[in-house]
């Protein structure tokens, strides 16, 4: 958010269309309040809102923005003839707005005729109506689990694991929740491991409060594609396959993939062995990993493996 | 000189107050010293000027003008259209729009919290990764406004009236009566190539109580032709899976053991509920499986502990499959060979879309 040098044009113009009509309202304010509201550096701001002040028409000459900073670092705006109001919204921000509003409306606990419902129905009247649906639909722990990081309460929990295949009993203090193509997850101190983990929060299968809380910190909660490759020690697969079975290359992350004709060779992050097991007995044989060698047989001998345990009378 | 933002803050204000459409030349004029002489220079950072106006969404007009001036084109800006109206949220209702836009963390959405009013976001301890698209805005305008659309999708380009958007595991779609197909298709709005196309002056009627969510399937096992044979299994899953399957099917499709028993009698089902696995605690459930890769998907992601007990068909299907991977010698000529029946994937992507 904070940009090394000057920001872009387009930005400064975007910025100060937002700021001027925000300050009009109020006559003054502060540098550092507006600082602080926009992510502008204070050095910035002056820059920019001096030359507004430049700024002028004949017969209006460097009156068209009344404004001067005074010595304690407040601007005040005289009486605005122009930018009174902010633009309108462009099409992308009303949507982004839109989303925003349906995706928070769709959360537990979300009141459907609280001060949100409203604000979105407001927004809807002036966007125009529309059909679009988003389906977010998470597993029942995540509303306990939303309010138990809100409250840094530590829970404890009992997680299967696919890795390990097990159950474990663990206490942790979650972090956040938050969701990433269509799984929801758990970001949470981890007292196993006493490092912050990631769990998918329809693997957890109880889940209660032990009554002691956590300590504030700052979390990163990772965004899209980079929190697969952020799990320590993921190592790498490199697989061929039919183009026909793209969907994998675009459901998780992979780190490289190339098109060769009717197949694609994807080099993948791989969380953990029995993550590469399932993906591999679901793609079948037509499916080959190239490297590392250890998991070249690795699909074959899951279906045997498979076969033996639960379907070997057929 | 000025500098470039106090030109083009200047040629904003002349085209909001000016009463009439102004040419270049008069531009030039008002903004006196602010633009270059050169003819050339002066159309290009004009150009520069105006591009970046729309771009942050301001809404310039062009006419062309006739009489003496026959021919040029002249510019100005609606003050209504610019301004932002209608929208007045009381405190509350901003606070939480921004709380709202602090979950799907949008640099977009701050733009907008800004207009309102709002502060920078905070952070949130809820976060939903929410794909955006820049086709997106374009189609739900369309889908709106009930006009027709086109746009290329695996080389072809389409003509689609967007009967409506959905999110749905964390991918976009876009579903509509598809012009050349005469009949409802559904599009992964990623995948579509390059820009959408706005038809203006075509609409159409979205029919009456259609439901997006009704016209894609909701679980990708239900995907398929259902007269391909039997459109649900029974399967058993050791705990603990057995919960986490519970959470995603739902209590009604658990089974009583003993029905599902009598339905499958004599087949592996009783040595399932008689083997060791089974007398700790299996659940027997209802799947759906209309289409059969997504269920297999589904199935073996259960690993070890599930078990398709029914109907025989269905079983025999995944039997098959896994004794393929001992038939096949993993060379890329097989691997090409076999390559039309892979896995078409848990969700729904490939499948859904055509």
């Amino acid at each position: 958010m904070s940009p090394r040098g000057p920001s872009p044009l387009k930005v400064r113009l975007r910025r100060l269309l937002v700021i001027l009509p925000w300050l009009a309202e109020r006559g003054s304010a502060s540098l550092a309040e507006m600082s602080e509201r926009f992510q502008i550096s204070e050095k910035e701001l002056m820059t920019d809102l001096l030359q507004a002040a430049m700024c002028g028409l004949p017969p209006f000459l460097d009156e068209l923005v009344d404004l001067y900073i005074d010595d304690d670092g407040v601007a005040h705006l005289g009486v605005p003839r122009f930018f009174v109001r902010p633009l309108r919204l462009t099409a992308p921000e009303g949507l982004s707005l839109l989303i925003a509003g349906r995706t928070a409306l769709a959360m537990p606990g979300a009141d459907p005729a609280g001060p949100l419902a409203r604000a979105l129905a407001k927004l809807e009247a002036v966007l125009g109506s529309d059909g679009m649906v988003l389906d977010l639909a998470q597993p029942p722990a995540t509303a306990e689990l939303a309010a138990a990081a809100a409250e840094l309460a530590e829970v404890r929990v009992d997680y299967w694991s696919a890795s390990s295949d097990e159950v474990s009993d663990r206490r942790l203090v979650p972090r956040a929740v938050f969701s990433d193509r269509g799984r929801w997850y758990l970001l949470a101190d981890d007292d196993r491991s006493g490092e912050e983990r990631t769990f998918r929060i329809d693997r957890i299968l109880g889940c209660e409060r032990t009554g002691r809380h956590g300590e504030p910190r700052a979390v990163e909660v990772p965004t899209g594609d980079d929190w697969f490759d952020d799990l320590a020690s993921a190592a790498t697969v490199t697989l061929r396959l039919p183009v026909a079975d793209r969907w994998v290359v675009e459901r998780f992350p992979v780190r490289s993939v190339g098109e060769h004709g009717d197949h694609l060779v994807a080099e993948m992050a791989v969380a953990s062995e029995s993550w590469l097991r399932e993906l591999l007995l679901r793609l079948g044989p037509a499916t080959v990993v190239v490297s590392p060698d250890e998991w070249r047989d690795l699909g074959a001998t899951s279906a045997r493996e498979l076969l033996e345990a639960r379907y070997a009378a057929d | 000189m000025a500098s470039p933002l106090e030109r083009v803050t200047n040629l904003l204000t002349l085209l909001l107050e000016t009463r009439v459409p102004l040419t270049l030349k008069q531009i030039q004029h008002e903004l006196t010293g602010m633009y270059p002489d050169n003819p050339v220079a002066l159309r290009g950072a004009f150009e520069r000027d105006k591009a970046l106006l729309r771009d942050i969404g301001v809404p310039i007009e062009t006419e062309v003008l006739g009489g003496d001036q026959a021919g040029e084109t002249a510019y100005l800006i609606d003050r209504d259209r610019y301004e932002l109206r209608g929208l007045q949220l009381d405190d509350d209702e901003r606070h939480a729009l921004q709380m709202a836009v602090a979950t799907i963390r949008s640099e977009t959405g701050q733009e907008g919290v800004w207009k309102l009013g709002g502060s920078a976001l905070p952070t949130s301890t809820v976060v939903a990764n929410v794909a955006q698209h820049e086709a997106l805005p374009t189609l739900r305008g369309a889908s709106g406004a009930r006009t027709t659309v086109g746009f290329r999708y695996r080389g072809t380009d389409r003509e689609l009236d967007p009967y409506g958007l959905l999110l749905r595991e964390g991918f976009w779609y876009v579903i509509g009566h598809d012009h050349r197909h005469g009949e409802v298709r559904t599009y992964r709005v990623d995948r579509i190539e390059g820009a959408v196309t706005v038809f203006d002056g075509r609409s159409f009627e979205r029919p009456s109580g259609f439901d997006v969510r009704a016209a894609f399937p909701a679980d990708a096992k239900m995907l398929g032709e259902p007269e391909d044979g039997a459109t649900s299994a029974v399967v058993a899953v050791d705990p603990p899976l057995a919960s986490v399957v519970r959470t995603e099917l739902g209590d009604e499709a658990v089974l009583d053991p003993a029905s599902a028993g009598a339905a499958y009698a004599g087949a592996a089902y009783a040595g399932a509920l008689s083997g060791a696995r089974g007398a700790s605690g299996a659940v027997v459930f209802r799947v759906p499986c209309a289409n059969r890769d997504a269920f297999r998907s589904w199935v073996l992601g259960l690993g070890l502990h599930a078990e398709v007990l029914g109907p025989p068909e269905v079983r025999a299907d995944l039997v098959s499959w896994l004794r393929s991977f001992g038939d096949a010698t993993p060379t890329p000529s097989v691997a090409a060979a076999t390559g039309a029946t892979g896995a078409t994937g848990a969700t729904g992507a490939t499948g859904a879309t055509s």
